[in-house]
């Protein structure tokens, strides 16, 4: 085993986090011990942040101890590696709008007390300011054409100065009819006015036509 | 000053973020309720920011410990998850409700054009609407001179409503993409969240076997066939998808059978795992519709149809009613 960022291990080859309730699996992932301590192996098909650390991301503002905001955390697959990532002294705040995924993530938040649901629409994040506090970074992954527009929005009221955001960006969801790429610089030439870019990371093999995006709030 | 609802109670802040006042609310099903009537405390986006930034000092400087307050958060999030879930309807509802009222629009739509035709007819501003002229888009775009104040009002209004569709079906495309990924790719949108809202769900969608996705939407037909062996309908709004609408008649049945069964298939990937294996469905079923067309290519000799002769002797198949 070794340590590829603080929190992330790599056990023979793949991906895997601490397992912050030792026992105890949210998907189908496996659990594997090493050096006593349980891992939930963190597979890259299923979360586009494991895919992006397989491909080389270089820094992950996500540490041991953040505060991290989810948009879109869907069923809790991802947000449940964020949050055995972050640990018990970090926490995450994940907003899921749909109902099905939501009750899932509802269970899981009930059994992990580094993670509260909210049952929002990231549109209008004023809805669930009174739950707030300000994060170290902004994780997005919401598939929906205005995706640059909520991430502004939530960034703008939550996200610390100088803290980051990460996001997944799916050319498809934005405009099927353009090419990948011309859709992706669209869209991140959207987040330049108050983002710095620092990486942009091609998730294939694991996801087509999608990217992560890392950046530092100006 | 500024007023921000936070699950201890209820801050007011100055603008440069300094507590002037806290009413606490000791309950926490009175911080659930009152955060679902978002009336009840008028948040605004300086308010919010001002609080957030200095939101440790704010609640330590009321008496209350940090982690206290964070665990009374916790309490009260998973409260409001709770109770919006028990009451939030399921994401095929919406779609349901989203069809139902499209189709609501495109009826009084209907009746509005018709209504603005006529008038510009009788007025003399336009000549008389035939067959397709009578869309209101095109009876809108005809009204632009000499036209009463009424069917002034009436045009702006249609023209409105033009827009509220748009903006309807645009809806329906990003929530059939987020729920119903593979039926949206293969069915097309609108198609696929026909289909679900006359199942009366993605789930009941899921477990129809393709020869009742057929034929969804000719009940009518298909009954008649059953009841009094007419010939059973080759397909029921299935037949919008422009593979089986812009086929000649010979090949419509056969497409149609195949593409129900591939929505088949796409309902329950859509009910039971969501990953988008849109793009395999429509490839598989594209092959089928080209060897379709490639078998088929011409209008075949038309047999004589031999129906059954029309005799008020039922043989048997309607039970009389007992009494």
């Amino acid at each position: 085993m070794k340590e590829t960022f603080p929190g992330v291990a790599e056990i023979d080859g793949m991906l895997a986090t601490a397992n912050l309730l030792p026992g105890e699996r949210v998907y189908d992932e496996k659990l594997v011990e090493s050096e006593g301590v349980e891992f939930r192996l963190w597979n890259p098909n299923r979360s586009k942040l494991s895919a992006a650390i397989l491909n080389g991301l270089k820094s992950l503002p996500i540490k041991p101890g953040s505060k991290i905001l989810y948009l879109g955390a869907a069923s809790g697959t991802t947000a449940s590696h964020v949050s055995d990532l972050v640990g018990e002294d970090g926490l995450v705040l994940s907003v899921e709008h749909s109902k099905k995924p939501m009750e899932n993530l509802f269970n899981l938040s009930l059994r992990r007390e580094n993670m509260i649901p909210l049952f929002y629409d990231a549109n209008h994040p004023l809805r669930y300011a009174a739950l707030m506090e300000k994060v170290d970074v902004v994780y997005q992954d919401v598939a929906q054409k205005n995706q640059a527009e909520i991430l502004e929005k939530n960034a703008g009221l939550y996200l610390k100065e100088g803290g980051f955001i990460m996001l997944a960006i799916k050319a498809k969801s934005i405009d099927s009819t353009k090419k990948t790429g011309e859709v992706i610089a669209g869209e991140i030439a959207k987040l330049k006015p108050s983002f710095k870019i620092l990486e942009v990371i091609n998730l294939e093999p694991y996801e087509k036509d999608h990217v992560m995006v890392v950046a530092e709030k100006r | 000053m500024h007023r921000v609802l936070t699950p201890a109670g209820e801050f007011h802040i100055d603008s440069k973020g300094g507590l002037i006042d806290f009413k606490s609310i000791d309950s926490d099903e009175e911080v659930v309720g009152l955060l679902m009537t978002p009336s009840a405390a008028p948040t605004t986006p300086e308010g919010v920011l001002l609080f957030l930034s200095h939101q440790r000092t704010l609640v330590e400087e009321t008496g209350l410990k940090w982690e206290d307050y964070s665990e009374m958060r916790r309490r009260v999030a998973l409260g409001l998850c709770q109770t919006y879930l028990a009451r939030a309807p399921g994401d095929d509802d919406l779609i349901i409700e989203a069809v139902a009222t499209l189709k609501d629009l495109q009826k009084a739509l209907n009746l509005l054009a018709l209504r603005l035709a006529q008038n510009y007819t009788e007025s003399g501003v336009a000549p008389a609407f035939e067959g397709e002229e009578v869309s209101p888009e095109a009876v809108v775009d005809a009204g632009v001179s000499h036209t009463t104040n009424v069917s002034e009002g009436l045009s702006l209004q249609i023209k409105g409503l033009i827009e509220y569709r748009a903006g309807l079906e645009e809806e329906i495309g990003e929530m059939m993409a987020c729920t119903a990924p593979n039926l949206s790719g293969l069915a097309g949108p609108l198609l696929g969240a026909r289909l679900i809202s006359a199942a009366g769900g993605l789930g009941k969608l899921a477990v129809f076997p393709g020869s009742r996705i057929q034929v969804i939407g000719a009940e009518q037909a298909m009954f008649r066939h059953l009841k009094k062996r007419g010939d059973p309908p080759k397909h029921g709004i299935i037949f919008q998808h422009p593979t089986i609408s812009k086929s000649p008649w010979w090949q419509r049945g056969k497409i149609a059978r195949s593409l129900a069964a591939k929505l088949a298939i796409a309902a329950r990937i859509d009910t039971f795992s969501k990953e988008d294996r849109s793009e395999e469905l429509r490839a598989s079923f594209m092959r089928r519709y080209e060897a379709v067309k490639k078998s088929h290519p011409s209008e075949p000799r038309r047999m004589k149809v031999v129906r059954a002769p029309k005799t008020s002797k039922k043989k048997g198949r309607r039970r009389r009613r007992k009494r």
